[in-house]
């Protein structure tokens, strides 16, 4: 999600933070030395020295040890143990005495061009790649001056390693006998502090283990869900059947004499009910009687919402691309295809919750969140306390995927929290989590080519009907000049469109039934790729050329493109024969500054494909730990093979059917196919993995099918349709 | 009611509603919180525990089922030398990505690596297959599984 927060490249992006900030050092009271990064703006409201400590980036105490404070989610990708390579690497810091700790909201996470603390977008290495590494040459070369004066020798005649200071004749002096004196230096300005050749690098590309490993094999890291405090009640929230549904009346007489139960009352969305438990809080829902209103989306059901989706698309739309001749240009020998996709649910492994403590001039938050300061506003909306005086615990999110950026559960945490002086969860049961919203949005699109006889492409239509997801998010900044919202037209507008085309229009119309969407891992991507590149492959076809070789001979100006179909084509052994009842198809897509190609190889059981073999290849710039960016692009390829496969949320009069694992499934181990991953080297700034990989997965599939059956898959899921191989057809 | 559970080879008593499930006993009542809540249906894994020794879905199994049956926990399955080689494989791989739904995957593969050292591709399969994992650590659980198994020495006990 979010492409647009870090458009600007890595170092650019780099620059115009450090233009504006700064760093602060302090010794503290145990005699270490502490750097923070501080923003002027930010710095001057901040009087109290509680606050800038909360966003230290490092602390280094007289004992050796690194604490290193990272303000970025952690959900899984591994930003915590990323970003702590990269202050540790310009730090030379020795590796086994790093411990991460995770900040509050503070200034020094914000995003290099926006206020927001957010994690989205496989925005956390791209976004705080430079000056991570900058903070962290700054306190070495503290180090270095310390050394350089208590020793009495020139800077340059001393080297550090592990934490050491290092003089000729091999004297050393430790980080932890030097923070005293270091911390009374003056910081070296962050833009001038030299850093580090790659030939010197020992963190950087290197597959350190995760920091978080320990605590997530023994099942005490803490989870939102896992947060227990004296006196806490836990919340749940009968939610409106539909949504706009209006709670009109309620009857709990029953309830309210169930074990354990403290409160039932309204709030903003449904009915809340609060126990000494969950148990007793779920239990006690399900005698609640309810009458609602009878509002719901503008469509019943997903048939109706396809027709709606088409009939937006005869309306005239928003141009997100358009060049030379955009008329009705095409000849006999044009393509043309129509295909749409349904609304995805998140399905985070743990379910929504937030834990609230309240107190009459401050609050206290206990979340998985990846936006702390939407968060920070969203409770302060609620009960009218000032942002600054909301503390936000991140807590490891159990899966992220977007959803988590989502405001509903903590905005309902707050609301019932209101009621209460001790501290209450809110949890939502895995039904509330797959019923209650923020899906990826559905959306249909159509597409039309003309070729020359040459099988060039010479002319590109295409229409697309979707939600405004800058509308539901509120964030502005994801809005294209003209109106368009980047999100919708992602991979097709005049910027990021691939391939080589003379003519060409791109229209978006905003289509919005009233369900609330959000961002879904890889965001527009996730559709405009399954609709492309099946189609190129359909190009391919028409004129008779290889699916590779027609988007190799269509991309001469795409060398992130060229390089990773290459890599892939030819560890994939592109072109070779396949296996009987097997077929390959390929696709590429670039997303959050990445390119990512795959060949996914697939066959038919009892008529159903299966993924057999994904191979992909990434070009995601410069890569600082290969180990986790090799299994984030795993979980993209079986984020994606989970809603190619069975990905659907449907809807019957007006109301979401799927509601547990049973109905809305996700890919289990025996259908997780047999995945190689290339990631290509690249000294490149670095461009998001989170994400990147997910996008190529389905068209790649659809078109090994098209391969095998002769069926263009126009629109998914594929569970319920029905192939036969091409030469029983 | 009154019920005492073994745990971990420790007595809990607990006082609770009868159909109370043994997730929510460990979660909320005994705050042993290692055991996650995914579905609540049976249908994901994340709160397997071990009862005598058989993997089971701690979501499932209403107080009143559980009886003496001894019941083993991520809190303690290290104790189990098929638990500890789990885990060190499981750290060995970098399996954990969000790490959520581990606690169950690691139950499920301890309780597989003590009735059968040496599990095949489909043995695994058959296994794991009622853990789902969101973050797709998959193919590195399938990895870890086949490291520990051939470190050995498992305890059948
Ligand atoms: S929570 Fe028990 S199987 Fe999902
Ligand atoms: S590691 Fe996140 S769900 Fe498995």
């Amino acid at each position: 999600m979010v492409e647009q927060l870090t458009s600007t490249s890595a170092s650019e992006g780099a620059k115009q933070l450090s233009r504006r900030a700064f760093l602060k050092a302090s010794a503290i009271i145990t005699g270490g030395l502490q750097l923070a990064l501080m923003m002027p703006s930010i710095a001057q409201a901040e009087k109290s020295e509680d606050a800038f400590t909360s966003g230290a980036y490092i602390r280094i105490t007289p004992n050796n040890q690194v604490f290193l404070t990272i303000g970025q989610s952690e959900m899984g990708q591994g930003s915590l143990t990323g970003l702590a390579q990269l202050i540790a690497e310009e730090l030379d810091a020795d590796w086994a005495t790093v411990i991460v700790e995770r900040g509050e909201v503070h200034s020094a996470f914000f995003r290099p061009n926006a206020p927001i603390q957010v994690t989205g977008g496989s925005g956390s290495i791209r976004s705080f790649y430079m000056v991570l590494r900058q903070t962290g040459a700054a306190a070495r070369q503290m180090m270095l001056l310390a050394a350089a004066r208590h020793w009495n020798l020139p800077i340059g005649n001393l080297n550090t390693k592990d934490g050491m200071v290092i003089a000729p004749g091999d004297q050393r002096l430790s980080y932890g006998d030097l923070v005293s004196d270091a911390g009374a230096l003056k910081v070296p300005d962050l833009l001038s502090v030299p850093l580090k050749d790659e030939s010197e690098f020992r963190l950087i590309g290197k597959p350190m283990k995760r920091l978080d490993i320990q605590e997530k094999v023994t099942g005490e890291a803490p989870f939102g869900m896992d947060i227990q405090l004296p006196g806490m009640l836990t919340a749940v929230i009968l939610h409106p059947p539909a949504f706009g549904a209006k709670l009109l009346a309620f009857d709990s007489t029953a309830a309210d004499k169930a074990p354990g139960i403290k409160a039932i009352f309204p709030v903003s969305e449904g009915l809340a009910i609060v126990a000494d438990s969950y148990w007793h809080a779920v239990t006690a829902r399900k005698s609640v009687a309810v009458s609602w209103s009878d509002d719901k989306p503008a469509f019943d059901n997903d048939v109706q919402n396809k027709k709606m989706m088409e009939l937006a698309l005869q309306q005239p739309g928003l141009v997100a691309l358009e060049r030379g001749d955009q008329r009705g240009i095409f000849s006999a020998n044009h393509v043309s295809a129509q295909y749409d996709v349904p609304h995805l649910a998140h399905a985070c492994m743990e379910p929504l919750n937030c834990t609230i403590q309240l107190r009459s001039d401050s609050a206290e938050v206990w979340t998985g969140t990846q936006f702390q300061t939407s968060a920070q506003q969203t409770v302060a909306s609620v009960t009218g306390l000032a942002p600054e005086s909301i503390a936000i615990h991140t807590q490891y999110l159990g899966g992220g995927f977007g959803r988590r950026s989502a405001q509903d559960f903590i905005r309902l945490a707050a609301e019932v929290a209101q009621k209460f002086d001790v501290p209450v969860k809110t949890v939502y049961s895995r039904e509330d989590d797959m019923k209650a919203g923020y899906y990826r949005p559905a959306a249909c699109c159509q597409m039309a080519a003309d070729l020359d006889h040459n099988g060039s492409l010479v002319a590109f239509q295409a229409k697309l009907a979707v939600p405004s997801l800058v509308k539901h998010t509120g964030l502005k900044f994801l809005m294209l000049p003209g109106g368009v919202d980047s999100t919708a037209v992602e991979g097709l507008d005049d910027h990021s469109f691939p391939y080589q085309v003379a003519n060409g229009r791109v229209e978006w119309v905003e289509h919005d039934p009233g369900v609330p969407v959000w961002f879904w891992r890889s965001v527009g991507a996730s559709q405009n790729f399954f609709f492309l590149e099946t189609f190129v492959d359909q190009l391919a076809a028409k004129s008779r050329r290889d699916p590779l070789e027609f988007r190799l001979a269509h991309l001469e100006e795409k060398p992130r493109h060229r390089r990773v179909l290459e890599a892939v084509a030819s560890a994939a052994r592109w072109g070779t024969p396949d296996a009987p009842g097997v077929a390959r198809g390929i696709a590429v897509a670039e997303s959050f500054g990445s390119v990512c190609a795959q060949v996914v190889e697939v066959e038919l059981q009892d008529g159903f494909p299966v993924v057999r073999k994904v191979v992909s290849a990434l070009d995601a710039g410069r890569v600082i730990n290969p180990a986790m960016v090799e299994k984030q692009v795993h979980g993209s390829v079986l984020y994606a093979l989970s809603a190619l496969y069975s990905g659907r949320i449907s809807f019957e009069k007006g109301q979401v059917v799927e509601d547990n694992f049973w109905t809305y499934e996700p890919v289990r181990i025996d259908r997780s196919p047999v995945m190689e991953t290339l990631i290509l080297p690249s000294t490149a700034p670095p461009g998001g993995v989170g994400e990147p990989a997910t996008p190529p997965l389905a068209p790649a599939a659809c078109n090994a099918l098209f391969a095998l059956t002769g069926k263009l898959v126009t629109s998914l899921p594929l569970k319920g349709q029905s192939f036969k191989l091409r030469h029983s057809i | 009611m009154k019920f005492t559970l073994t745990i971990n080879g420790a007595q809990h008593q607990v006082n609770l509603e009868e159909d109370t499930p043994l997730l929510w006993v460990l979660r909320d009542s005994l705050g042993m919180t290692g055991t996650k809540f995914g579905c609540g249906v049976g249908a994901c894994g994340a709160c397997t525990v071990h009862l005598d020794g058989q993997p089971v879905r701690s979501c499932q199994i209403p107080l009143s089922a559980v009886g003496n049956a001894s019941i083993q926990t991520i809190e303690a399955v290290h104790e189990l030398s098929a638990g500890q080689q789990i885990q060190d494989a499981w750290i060995q791989e970098q399996v954990p990505q969000c790490g959520y739904c581990q606690s169950g995957q690691i139950m499920s593969a301890s309780a597989l690596l003590r009735e059968n050292p040496t599990p095949s591709d489909s043995e695994i399969d058959n296994a794991m297959r009622g853990n789902i994992c969101r973050c797709g650590s998959y193919s590195e659980i399938r990895k870890a599984i086949h490291l520990a198994a051939s470190k050995g020495d498992v305890n059948h006990g």
